[in-house]
Order: C-alpha cells, then structure tokens, then sequence
C-alpha cells in the first residue's frame, strides 16, 4: 500500500503540534482581552467600533462581557483592514462593508495568501543562501559567487506584486491608471506597512512564527516536494490572481503585464 | 543547515522524552554544530552504511537502532559497535538515532506500519499515563474483515517476509488487528485486552504462541521487516522542510536474518 505521507504527517504531526492554533480557530467564543490582543488594539477601540459598525454585534454573558464569535473576528478584520491599514472614515468603511463585503474579503484572503508566499520565499532564500556559503566554503571557486543579486530582484518583485505597486520600470506607464482606481486599488493592496518594511529588508527579515509544517499547504508542498511541481506554484499564484479581477473594484493583478513575467523571473531565478 | 537542526526537526515528531529508560536515542555521535552535508537513513548502522554514507558524501546518519546501546567500555575494536564508532568519529558523521521515541510518538512506528497494512481507525495499543496520545503498539480496524489466512500472506507481501511464524489459526476471519513494530511480545495482553483477532509483531518467544484465548492469533513477521518502515516515516518528517541538500535511504540498511526455504 503506497503511503500518502503529505496526509499521514497532516494528521499526526500538524494536527498535534499546531492543536493551539486549531483550537483557537475552532474556539467559539474569544474574550475581550483576546481579540484586543489579536489586533493589537485597545479595548475602548473595539468597543467603539461595536457602535458603529452594525455587523458587529458581539453577545454578552451574565456578567456583561463581551462573547466575541469567529464571525465577529473576521467582521472585525474587515473593519480593520478598512478603518486601520486603508485609513479609510467609518462612514466609508460602512458604505464599502455594505456595497461589496465578498469582494472585500476576497481581496484580504489574497493579501494573506501572497504574504504567506512571500514568507515562504524568503524562507526558501535563506535556506539557499545557507547552502550557497555551503558550496562557497567547499570549494572555492570565485565564479558563482554573483546570483544573489538577482535573487533580490525577485524578492523585490514579489513583494511588489503582493502590495501591487508598480515597478519602476513600468511607472510612467502604469501611473496614470494607478490614480484613476486609487480607492479601489488600495482596498486591495493594502498590507500591513510594518509587514512590509520588515520584509524589503531581507537580512533582518524573521517570519515571527515559522510553523514547522505550515499550513498553507499548496505553494508549500508546490516548493519542497521537487521539480515536477516547481510550475505548479507559479500557475497557483497566477490563478489566484487572476481571481481578484472578479471582484468588482478588485484591482487585476493580472492586467498587469509585468506580473505573469514577473512570476516567471521569480521562479526561474530561485530554480 | 546543522545537525541540531534536523535533529530539532525529528523531535518535533517523536520527542526524545517519550523514549525508555533503557534506550539511548538522540545523537549518539558526532556534533550538534556539524553542517550537514547530507543525511542517509537506515535501520542499523553497519559498516556497510557507513561506506555508502562516505560515497554519498552525507556526514549524518540516521538510524532507528542507536548503535551504542550498551554502554562501552572501551574503545578498541573489539567489537562491531566500538568499530563502527570510532570510524564515525574519525570520518566526521554524525549518528543519530530514533528509536523508541520513533515508536512511541504518535503517529509513530506502529501507526506507519498499521497504515501499509491498510488498518484504518487506529489508536494506541499501550498508553502512556503521561502521555496518551503516545505510546506502544496501535490497534485499528481493516475496512472489510478477510479471511486470516489471506491477510498473513498479503502482510508476508508487503513487509516481504521471508516467512511468517504464527500460533494456531483459531480464527476464520480478520477485522481487528492489534501491532507493535520490533520486539513486542509484552503487548499481546494488551491486544487480549482489545479484543483483537490479530496480534502481529517480532522476537515472540516459544511461549508467546500459547496465547491465553482461543480469539486472538499472534504472528511473527520478523524485527527488520516490522521496523523497514522508519526509513520512510524519518525521510517524510525530514523532507517536509529540508531542501537543502539530499536525503538518501540507505540501501545497505538490510536485514541480518536470512530464511531457509
């Protein structure tokens, strides 16, 4: 019997040693303190939000705490990726929250899915610099020492990819389009400005919380797993791409000419 | 990448805390700093490993027999294993070994074994108080019962047993089986315990094969075959990071035990 160890390992190591993780996710209820804690805000926010926001309504136990259900978090991401990273008023957050909600999750459940990619490149960067030393250390040999520039290209592409600004080649073309959808490129594009200076300087860049087998299981096991399925990872995060043009203030990643060979450059330069 | 490294990663499976008293799992030579230029994966260490290690270039072995489990005394060659150990350290590998912290994590020996033998439902045969999820042995359920006979012989085909010793086979059919990989004789209790139809394990003794019930049939299928599976359970937990360089299975890891037919 052929042993399908991707599930196998799913099953008793994933499920064993990310079982905080799930259980949080699965939790039904989460404190106050804890969904302050999750994003970093205080308390006396949330609660005003709750005020103004009508999907948020989180119910209260005998002694009036607040019971914050996973519905509530994900309502209150939305806010938060609207009132906090795009900067936006309350009162256009609600209009957006009210016009396009699928729409507007689409785009964040993009956002975090390019993120955990780029975190997975800079992983994969690492460990290839790691063993770069490796091989300059064996045999020293000056000739090959001049890739990682390029590498950094790639990185720098990717991250601009994920945060859909435009590279510098291509501004004078792009900028005028870029202005006419501003609103609407910034709900999807916006990260967390944090996440990002942290990652345009590669060296000091740390995932926080590296899970050993981490969760995101398609470009993961696209990367690890060998060359047979290296193009499979491209085609993913061109499909996923491609998904934001749907929505309909969704900025298209894919209208981008420079994305398709974009993705192309990143996989031939880190294969 | 180091040695603590990838041996961080195969903790994270099967944590060296869940090994016995009497074991010495862990890196048993070698240093936790080494860079690891390679990793070859077997079931004992035998000079023959140790040369195909050499000519693969990998400096760390991976086993799931420790080669020192007795203590030494010496340091001569006055045996295999101080042999072995002193080429090991001249030639700069490193040995590690998972042996019963392999058997007991969950999702472990036992169960990998339970899995190519198609057991489904399966869980801890013997629990540990501390810790219930781990533990030895595994009992689970074939999704159709079969005739007992039939099952032997496809076991004696997929662990390519050389043959299969067994008590009297009291038993028509077979649904629930109960395992421990290597030497698990102990266990047949706990399987009596389960209600069991099959106990399948290794180095039973004369006496095992009174079985106190007149249910429950135990059979042999030999250490080497029941443990070949490590080789492919530690090469999934390791490369499921590593990309770094390769991960060889060892094709010198063979079974000392020869049958006569």
């Amino acid at each position: 019997m052929k042993t399908d160890w991707n599930s196998y390992l799913a099953l008793h190591l994933e499920s064993r040693f990310m079982s905080e993780t799930d259980r949080k996710t699965r939790k039904i209820y989460y404190s106050m303190g804890e969904v302050s804690e999750m994003f970093d805000v205080n308390p006396s926010l949330i609660r005003f939000w709750e005020q103004k926001f009508s999907i948020l309504k989180p119910e209260k136990n005998k002694k009036g705490n607040r019971l914050f259900t996973q519905q509530d978090v994900d309502n209150l991401k939305l806010i938060y990726h609207l009132v906090k990273e795009n900067g936006m008023t309350l009162a256009g957050a609600q209009k957006r929250l009210k016009e396009n909600r699928e729409g507007l999750e689409r785009n964040l459940e993009i956002i975090e899915r390019l993120q955990s990619i780029k975190t997975l490149l800079l992983e994969v960067r690492q460990e290839l610099k790691e063993a770069e030393v490796r091989v300059d250390e064996i045999r020293v040999d000056a000739d090959s020492s001049n890739e990682w520039p390029e590498d950094n290209d790639a990185l720098e592409m990717m991250e601009s990819a994920a945060s859909g600004s435009v590279s510098p080649s291509v501004a004078t073309t792009a900028q005028p389009e870029t202005s006419r959808q501003e609103e609407s490129m910034s709900a999807v594009t916006t990260e967390t400005p944090a996440s990002l200076e942290r990652g345009s300087g590669p060296q000091s860049f740390r995932p926080q919380e590296q899970p050993l087998f981490p969760e995101y299981v398609t470009p993961e096991s696209a990367i690890t797993t060998g060359e047979s399925e290296r193009s499979a990872e491209g085609s993913i995060a061109s499909e996923k791409v491609s998904g934001t043009s749907q929505g309909e203030d969704a900025v298209s990643l894919d209208e981008d000419p420079t994305v398709g060979k974009r993705m192309q450059i990143i996989e031939q330069t880190l294969f | 990448m180091k040695v603590k490294e990838v041996a961080a990663l195969i903790e994270q499976f099967a944590p060296l805390t869940l090994q016995e008293t009497y074991d010495n799992s862990g890196l048993n030579i070698g240093s936790y700093e080494a860079e690891v230029t390679g990793i070859l994966l077997c079931v004992d260490v035998t000079e023959a490993v140790l040369d195909e290690a050499k000519a693969l270039g990998a400096n760390l072995i991976v086993s799931h027999h420790p080669l020192l489990f007795h203590p030494l005394r010496q340091l001569v060659d006055a045996d295999d294993a101080q042999r072995i150990a002193a080429r090991a350290v001249r030639e700069g590998v490193s040995l590690y070994a998972a042996h019963t912290s392999l058997d007991s994590a969950p999702g472990g020996m036992s169960f990998c074994l339970g899995e190519w033998l198609g057991l489904t439902a399966m869980r801890v045969l013997d629990p540990r108080p501390d810790c219930p999820d781990a533990g030895f042995g595994v009992v689970g359920e074939l999704t159709n019962p079969m005739p007992m006979r039939d099952f032997l012989l496809q076991v004696k085909r997929t662990l390519s047993v050389g043959a299969i010793r067994h008590s009297d086979l009291c038993r028509d059919q077979v649904q629930r089986v109960a395992l421990c990989t290597g030497a698990g004789g102990s266990l047949i209790r706990k399987a009596l315990e389960v209600d069991a139809d099959l106990y399948l394990s290794a180095d039973l003794r004369y006496n095992d094969f009174f079985v106190p019930s007149p249910s429950m049939v135990v059979a042999d299928v030999g250490h080497f075959e029941s443990e070949y599976c490590a080789i492919d359970l530690l090469y999934a937990i390791i490369t499921k990071k590593i990309a770094t360089f390769a991960v060889h299975k060892s094709e010198h890891s063979i079974n000392p035990v020869n049958y006569l037919v």
